[in-house]
């Protein structure tokens, strides 16, 4: 492998003179690679195995290449067109960076590295069929679509239709695999050579990390990658992006009309894309003291109990809004009060047609295309630049309003807890809660998002201790999703929870075989109501619409009953620890206490509760 | 019913249902004055608590009622005259839609008599207050 004939940039020095030497901030890059900052050296770890005639195995060129993107790990399905990749990170490799994570299914493997993703900051490799695999992984793909979040795909087939060898070969190859998901990937290739390969395969990386993040799909042939290749191949180097900002002028009007304004609320979404967010998003808030709004939840972004979190949507007259997603009807509100919206977002930065996850069109009055968080620097700076000691004066005023109507917010979230606090079933507050003080004195990451009460009353304040949930709101994601945070969380010895729906649960249920094979610790409790809830509501709503329907007719086709389904036996048979069913709200904590214990041992953990509806 | 959101800054939760109620029975509902005073016609709470699980209220409500994706019913529940309408009319969560596929369903007689809504009533009505907030340990941290 040849080496990089110039000197590597010194990123963090390059942006450092870049920010002095220009108005705007240059925020970090959206890609931690290494815990300085350095990119990943793209160098072997192994002795590279050269035969007399000076090749190797190009399935073993490829680990290597896959190592110098920093892939911790390969999440898949085994199929038989990419065995010889196994072959080489088991025997070349010695199953290390990357190390193979055996999964029950595809749309497991996507969901793993979607969770792993939004922990970690960065992809790790998911190999599939490309047929049979990757249909199986699309809703998978979907989630983290909608959900911005990078996937790393290589997908086996076998091109060259003369190597087929008989019917399951045939109807396992495609002429273009990736075009089933081209609707959802960033990106995709199906590269024609080893070289082509590695060519796109570091594109490719460099794609789905660059904002606004997103899946790609690189087709690898099953007899090219079981060929050899010159040992001296080389390995093209990452050079990571930085994210796209707004326009300068543009932040700089929106930092005129936030101080300007009068009560200015900021609203998030998909705001905080690294830990960095976090506390920039503190800094513009408490610059101005404005309230800081999460109408989704789909990422930890500002601090739960810090004393802006939380703010006056209806009463704002100006509005920012931070890759906040579905902002129209805000924005519909604001301009029937003459309030005024800024919108910054990477969406318009990278859309296709087909999937409707744009939303509603949003009439707003500045509409800033680039990634929030790499914006936040300069408009930070910016808004800082034009406060004078009167705005000063007003802004502390404004800020000791908004923290007494939060922390009163608090206060009515406390009461509204108490009400069915030792029903039976368990209320969703109470299982919460009873988890919440097991957990709050340790260094916890709660990965699921399936019950909103932890993001009412718990105390958020890192990066990683929330992840959001489905990007697509597809049903399956949150087993595995919560599987793959844990196995991001556990070289940090975090203890990962999770509170996980049981028609979720039950759609690919086999990934906690994976957690139990690959020892992934983590603690996951069952809202077990023993239905697809949502769907029961919506068939009784239109029941009753119709005038029409009965109590012994209202469960078909939406409960999950007679027989109702054996969690704590489910997981033992998967090799899992676990009890339950547990219907008494006096019992969890015991039981939450024993799970942790397990947990911190290295072991996953499940309890399954018995709870209310919601 | 007016769905109340987890995150919802704009009103507390209870100002929002009770203007949607009353909204409701201006709009829609000729229900007596003395019914909306809160004047409920003599219940069985038993039953009530029967029909509340049986039909599904629970569903969206809880099983005490103490709320969900449908708004909390008790303790405190409203005036029989305001539930009665709301259960009869039911409530559009999106104003603009065609038709009413999304907030509370209307209830029938079919489904739901006269008797039963009043047993229903009495049910919610029965449900004790909840232990203040200073009482629960896990709520105080």
């Amino acid at each position: 492998m040849s080496k990089p004939s110039k000197p590597p940039v010194n990123r963090r020095n390059f942006l450092k003179g870049a920010a002095a030497g220009a108005a705007a901030i240059v925020a970090e890059p959206a890609l931690a690679a290494t815990p300085e900052g350095a990119l990943p050296a793209p160098l072997p770890s192994s002795a590279v195995q050269v035969g007399d005639d000076g090749t190797r195995y190009a399935s073993d060129y490829m680990v290597d290449l896959f190592k110098s993107l920093g892939l911790e790990y390969v999440l898949a399905m085994p199929a038989g067109n990419f065995a010889g990749l196994i072959e080489s990170v088991a025997h070349y490799a010695g199953n290390s960076n990357p190390e193979w994570i055996t999964c029950m299914h595809e749309e497991s493997s996507v969901a793993m590295a979607n969770g792993y993703a939004k922990i970690e900051g960065k992809p790790v490799l998911v190999c599939a069929h490309a047929t049979v695999g990757l249909q199986h992984a699309t809703m998978g793909i979907y989630d983290a679509w909608c959900d911005r979040v990078p996937i790393y795909m290589v997908l086996g087939n076998t091109q060259d239709a003369t190597q087929r060898g008989g019917y399951v070969t045939w109807v396992h190859s495609a002429q273009d695999p990736c075009g089933l998901v081209r609707d959802i990937t960033k990106w995709d290739d199906n590269p024609i050579s080893t070289a082509h390969f590695a060519e796109s395969a570091v594109r490719a990386y460099k794609i789905a990390t660059t904002p606004p993040m997103g899946p790609v799909a690189l087709v690898l042939d099953e007899h090219r990658h079981l060929e050899r290749v010159p040992a001296n191949m080389r390995i093209p180097t990452l050079s990571v992006p930085t994210a796209p900002q707004g326009d300068a002028s543009a932040v700089a009007e929106a930092a005129r009309l936030l101080v300007a304004a009068r009560n200015p609320v900021i609203t998030v979404g998909r705001t905080a894309r690294t830990p960095a967010g976090v506390p920039l998003l503190v800094e513009l808030a408490e610059t101005l003291q404005a309230g800081v709004v999460d109408r989704w939840h789909r990422r930890m972004n500002f601090p739960s109990r810090h004393p802006l979190n939380g703010g006056d949507l209806n009463d704002a007259d100006v509005i920012l809004a931070l890759e906040a997603g579905d902002i129209a009807g805000m924005a519909r509100q604001a301009k029937q009060r003459d309030a005024t919206v800024i919108n910054v977002s990477d969406t318009e930065l990278y859309l296709k047609s087909n999937y409707q996850d744009f939303f509603e069109y949003a009439e707003v009055d500045l509409s800033i295309s680039g990634d929030a968080e790499a914006t936040l620097p300069t408009l930070i700076e910016s808004v800082k630049r034009l406060i004078t000691p009167n705005r000063r004066v007003a802004f502390e005023a404004r800020g000791r309003t908004v923290a007494a109507a939060n922390r009163q917010a608090l206060d009515r979230e406390r009461i509204a807890a108490t009400h069915g606090w030792d029903a039976s079933p368990i209320s969703t507050a109470r299982l919460s809660m009873e988890l919440w003080e097991q957990i709050k004195n340790e260094d916890w990451s709660y990965v699921s998002g399936w019950v909103t009460w932890p993001l009412r009353l718990w105390d958020f304040d890192k990066h990683y201790q929330f992840i959001g949930r489905a990007g697509g709101e597809g049903i399956g994601y949150h087993l595995p999703a919560t599987i793959g945070a844990a196995l991001a969380n556990k070289k940090y010895g975090r203890l990962t929870v999770s509170i996980n729906g049981d028609g979720d649960f039950m759609v690919a249920n086999g990934a906690l075989w994976t957690a139990a094979h690959h020892q992934i610790p983590i603690l996951i409790i069952m809202q077990n109501n023993r239905a697809y809830h949502q769907d029961y509501m919506d068939m009784d709503r239109i029941a009753h619409v119709r005038d029409r329907g009965s109590s012994s007719t209202m469960g078909i086709g939406t409960e999950i009953t007679n027989p109702d389904i054996d969690y704590a036996q489910l997981a033992q048979s998967l090799g899992v620890a676990a009890e339950g069913p547990i219907s008494d709200p006096r019992d969890l904590a015991a039981a939450i206490r024993r799970g942790i214990e397990v947990v911190k041992g290295g072991q996953p953990y499940l309890i399954d509760a018995i709870t209310q509806p919601r | 019913m007016t769905k109340i959101s987890p995150n919802s800054k704009v009103l507390p939760g209870w100002a929002v249902w009770l203007i949607s109620l009353t909204a409701l029975v201006v709009l829609f509902v000729p229900v007596s004055g003395a019914e909306t005073q809160g004047n409920a016609p003599a219940g069985n709470p038993q039953n009530g608590k029967t029909v509340f699980m049986n039909t599904g209220c629970y569903r969206c409500h809880g099983t005490v009622g103490q709320g969900g994706p449908g708004g909390r019913l008790a303790p405190n529940t409203i005036p029989f005259g305001i539930f009665a309408s709301f259960v009869r009319n039911g409530k559009r969560s999106n104003p603009n839609a065609n038709v009413n596929w999304s907030g509370m369903p209307p209830y029938s007689e079919k489904f739901i008599s006269n008797s039963e809504l009043a047993d229903i009533h009495a049910y919610l009505a029965s449900i004790p207050p909840s232990a203040p907030v200073g009482s629960i340990p896990l709520l105080n941290d």
